[in-house]
């Protein structure tokens, strides 16, 4: 079994020009997203953390996840799906 | 000065070089903690303090006073008491405080005050003033918060919450928490409450066992919130049933548990089967149940008594033959650190094997 | 413990029921009875929720093909169709974030709590055991499949069906899985039937079709899931509303509808209630976090029937009852009223040892 499986899935996101997910892809789908919350974590001892993490809802169909921006590699994964 | 507990004594002396520097006697400070221990036995039966020098808090000694006032009067006089019972046995001049956590107590010992009787809100306004370097974090952290301006415990209680976790880590959150008031810690007591007990007189007598049962739900239910709350599981239960008209009290069920529980589903599972086996010779006017608690000892941990429990060795060697059958696709999980930032260190996956 | 005595109050009128604590006087109540073997007596059932004052199942007794039932997680779900049979197969359906996971392992939870050991198939692959864990799972036990192939996903917990060793299977169904294996869903739901145990198939909306009527067939009680609204403090989203609508009910009819409130713990708080759940198995995570009384913005319609009170509750506490109680609980009293004493304080007064020499 790969160890992929436990890591976080990327997730295809268009920043808008604060870098902020403006779009992401869901099965196929290029949905606008409403930004509900975000905020930063920053550890930079031991294996070093720099990401940017959003919570982000759609409209239809009525989604809510949470993605971080890895900003050490600059790749968007999805961390969690409000389910 | 810098000069910390756990500190290497040549960074000490080359902080502090007029310091005096006493020979440890670690046994001593035990047995003396284990005696003002044993003593304030007498106070409450809640008395909870590492008698271990070298753990952290040693030194530091919990008591909880709730329904004692009518043994020793009010808080005041119950701490009054409490003080000079420690006194007479720790040496120095031991300082105590009153408050609603065990967070709050610790920081009103420190200043010898009462946080007055109130939810963590009546907590949190007394904590805002006090200096932030009460609360328990690393001298790291305590480093930020200076270079951040938080001097006063208020100070980071009036951040948002999202904004200190995001600087300081989920560790950060939990001091935020601490700052609100927020300590839910129960006390856990070095000497259990020997026996709780709850009754019920009915008015109107019950017939059968079927409406006991609903009873005997609340009242497991009640009492082992209690005895949880206390840092206690239950050893036995006791179930004592009076009749109508009966002159005195009637069918009584022990019940033996094989493993201290901390949860009621077992114990009325197990009173509830020997009751079935009961045939009761008229209606019930009054139930009583007592639990008997005990404590874990210091590094004990009590295992809790499940139903699942009699099939784990069959779930494990089902789980392993399947895993020799489709090796890396059966996964055990468990949680890891949950307050670590990194997803792989909040969760594990170990893949069953034999 | 008040709200106990306030439950048999409520039920018994004017009874009185008193609380003491035994003191040590070594008094020992007569009349032992022989200590009884356990293994059996822990089998025995517990009592149902009926007669709690919630108000009864919609499925009467007689009518109901299942000997016992266990709680969904949620008051007002519970109340509508009686909790969920012990056999047969539950089919949960619902959209991505329409609250379908959430009340699986809430009743993931529940039925652990009544001592089922329970498999999770994860075709998906979005498994999270923090959430379980959250939501009240006790991952000791439980096992996770994910296979390479969705068929020995199937004859893996078909096995552990089939020998008993797991009372209850979650089958997380992806939208675009094998056609093929519409026999195998059959074979499950007939293999819990047969042993007794218990299958919880959540599928989306978009199962493929010939997968959605095998799951149909099986399934004698099917639960619809759609989001109704979202719960937000400020721009933030920390619930949702949901309806659940019974599709199908062997024991009841369908179209009966109820709404549900799930609240979404923030990562901290998420952290923080898990930790709660290993201080409880006796493990020191540091103080438990706090969950917010949020003001809810716009009414709540209620469709439960009228038996089940009014107030819809949110119900996303981790089962077991062993917790102590949250600080933030509005009627919740504190921990206590504690007395602390330092007794070595580094400080003006008294004697205290700035540093210490081990004697070699």
């Amino acid at each position: 079994m790969s160890p992929h499986y436990h890591r976080l899935p990327t997730i295809d996101v268009v920043p808008d020009d604060r870098g902020w997910p403006a779009r992401v892809n869901w099965r196929g789908q290029d949905l606008d997203v409403e930004v509900c919350g975000q905020w930063r974590i920053d550890e930079p001892w031991g294996r070093p953390i720099r990401r940017d993490y959003f919570q982000l809802r759609t409209l239809d169909p009525a989604l809510l996840v949470l993605v971080f921006h890895d900003r050490l590699d600059d790749s968007w994964h999805l961390e969690r799906l409000y389910d | 000065m810098g000069v910390m507990r756990g500190q290497p004594l040549g960074s000490a002396h080359a902080l502090a070089p007029e310091a005096a520097f006493l020979d440890a006697h670690p046994d001593h400070y035990r047995e003396v903690l284990e005696a003002a221990l044993e003593t304030l036995l007498a106070v409450t039966p809640a008395v909870e303090g590492p008698a271990e020098p070298t753990d952290p808090a040693f030194g530091r000694i919990l008591l909880g006073i709730e329904g004692l006032e009518r043994l020793w009067g009010d808080e005041a006089a119950i701490t009054r008491l409490a003080l000079a019972t420690a006194c007479a046995i720790l040496p120095g001049i031991p300082r105590a405080g009153i408050g609603n956590t065990r967070f709050g107590s610790s920081v009103a010992a420190s200043v010898e005050a009462s946080i007055p009787l109130g939810d963590a809100s009546v907590e949190a306004a007394w904590l805002a003033p006090q200096p932030i370097g009460y609360l328990p974090a690393d001298a790291d952290t305590h480093g930020r918060f200076r270079r951040f301006g938080l001097t006063r415990i208020g100070d980071l209680a009036a951040l948002p919450r999202s904004a200190v976790v995001a600087r300081f880590g989920q560790h950060g959150g939990t001091l935020h928490d601490l700052a609100l008031g927020l300590d839910a810690r129960p006390l856990r007591p070095r000497r259990p409450v020997e026996r709780l007990r709850a009754q019920l007189e009915l008015e109107s007598p019950i017939d059968g066992t079927e409406p006991l049962r609903f009873i005997l739900h609340n009242l497991c239910a009640g009492l082992c919130a209690q005895l949880v709350a206390r840092g206690a599981a239950v050893t036995t239960a006791t179930l004592t049933l009076t009749l109508e008209d009966a002159t005195e009290p009637g069918p009584e069920v022990v019940q033996h548990l094989p493993e201290p529980v901390a949860r009621p589903d077992p114990i009325e599972r197990l009173l509830l089967a020997r009751l079935d086996q009961m045939t009761l010779s008229g209606p019930i006017a009054h139930v009583a149940l007592e639990l008997d608690g005990r404590a874990p000892g210091a590094g004990q941990q009590l295992t809790l008594f499940e139903p699942q429990a009699a099939r784990a060795d069959q779930f494990a060697w089902e789980l392993a033959a399947l895993a020799i059958r489709f090796p890396g696709q059966l996964w055990r999980t468990s949680v890891g650190d949950p307050e670590a930032p990194r997803h792989d260190e909040r969760v594990h996956w170990e893949p069953v094997a034999l | 413990m008040t709200g106990a005595l306030s439950t048999l109050r409520e039920r018994w009128g004017p009874g009185i029921v008193r609380l003491g604590v035994s003191g040590s006087d070594g008094r020992t109540p007569g009349g032992r009875d022989a200590a009884v073997s356990m293994g059996a007596l822990a089998l025995a059932p517990l009592p149902g929720d009926a007669g709690h004052g919630q108000g009864s199942a919609t499925g009467t007794p007689d009518t109901d093909p299942d000997a016992t039932r266990t709680s969904t997680g949620f008051r007002a779900l519970d109340g509508l169709i009686g909790g969920l049979p012990r056999q047969g197969t539950v089919a949960i359906v619902g959209g991505p974030s329409s609250g379908a996971t959430t009340l699986t392992l809430r009743a993931v939870a529940e039925a652990q709590a009544s001592g089922a050991i329970a498999a999770w198939l994860d075709l998906p692959g979005r498994f999270d055991p923090l959430e379980a864990a959250g939501r009240g799972v006790d991952l000791r036990w439980l096992v996770v499949v994910r296979p390479a192939r969705s068929a020995d996903g199937l004859r893996i917990v078909g096995s552990l069906l089939a020998s008993r060793s797991i009372d209850l299977l979650v089958l997380d169904l992806p939208p675009r899985m094998p056609t093929d294996q519409a026999g195998l869903v059959r074979q499950l739901a007939a293999q819990a039937r047969r042993v007794g145990g218990r299958v919880l198939a959540i599928g989306s909306g978009s199962l493929t079709p010939v997968i959605r009527d095998a799951l149909a067939e099986s399934s004698h009680l099917r639960l619809a899931l759609a989001h109704r609204d979202w719960l937000r403090v400020g721009r933030e989203v920390v619930g949702q509303r949901v309806t659940v609508t019974v599709e199908k009910d062997r024991a009841g009819a369908p179209g009966r509808a109820t709404e549900i409130e799930i609240r979404y713990q923030p990562d901290g708080e998420r952290a923080t209630a898990v930790s709660r759940l290993l201080d409880a198995a006796g493990r020191e995570t540091g103080p438990p976090g706090r969950r917010a009384s949020i003001p809810l913005a716009g009414s709540i319609t209620d469709l439960s029937p009228p038996v089940v009170p009014a107030r819809i509750e949110p119900d996303h506490r981790p089962t077991p009852d062993a917790l102590p109680p949250s600080p933030l609980e509005p009627s919740a009293a504190s921990t206590g009223r504690q007395v602390a004493i330092t007794a070595i304080h580094a400080g003006r007064a008294g004697r205290s040892a700035v540093g210490a020499r081990e004697r070699p």
